[in-house]
């Protein structure tokens, strides 16, 4: 295996939800871009 | 909203950052609350490439969690991995888990995916350079 490749690739991800101070209930966020969900995302390959 | 695209070529070796924030883009501080971290990058199949845990456990890679307090994770993919990975789009998933958590069945409590590269196959990458 070659050395690992110094650069860094930067993204961002966000969670579209504020995280749960108190968690009472599993919680499941939503993908960041309402039109670009997994499904859809992957589908329109 | 279109990504633009990252390209990684078959027998690199990569270094991701994912820097995480909240809805009010905030970064989300991972040092403390957090029962374990989970990274999937995934094929446009669906099928996992490779899976990454903060909890060092068999069959999970690790995750680089020194940045976590700012929200920041990186992870490597591996030229053992990409070379046989098949190409085209790669996605990534992070799931998380407070330890606040009270349900018994709670796998993770929050979840997030977007594009992550588009492994590429180049002409000279399977030459070995003299």
């Amino acid at each position: 295996m070659s050395t690992t490749n110094t650069t860094v690739i930067a993204i961002t991800l966000k969670f579209e939800y504020a995280l749960p101070s108190t968690v009472g209930v599993p919680f499941s966020g939503i993908i960041d871009d309402p039109d670009q969900n997994t499904t859809t995302l992957i589908d329109s390959l | 909203m279109l990504h633009n695209e990252i390209t990684v070529y078959r027998f690199e070796d990569k270094t991701f950052e994912v820097s995480c924030i909240d809805a009010d883009n905030a970064p989300i501080d991972f040092s403390s609350g957090f029962d374990n971290i989970g990274i999937f990058v995934y094929n446009a199949d669906r099928s996992t490439l490779a899976k990454y845990s903060r909890k060092i456990t068999a069959g999970w890679k690790s995750i680089d969690t020194s940045n976590q307090a700012t929200g920041k994770l990186s992870f490597i993919i591996d030229s053992d991995t990409l070379k046989l990975a098949p190409l085209g789009k790669k996605f990534i998933e992070v799931i998380i888990r407070k330890t606040s958590a009270i349900v018994s069945d709670s796998k993770y409590d929050s979840i997030t995916s977007q594009y992550l590269f588009t492994l590429k196959q180049s002409i000279s990458s399977i030459t070995v350079i003299p």
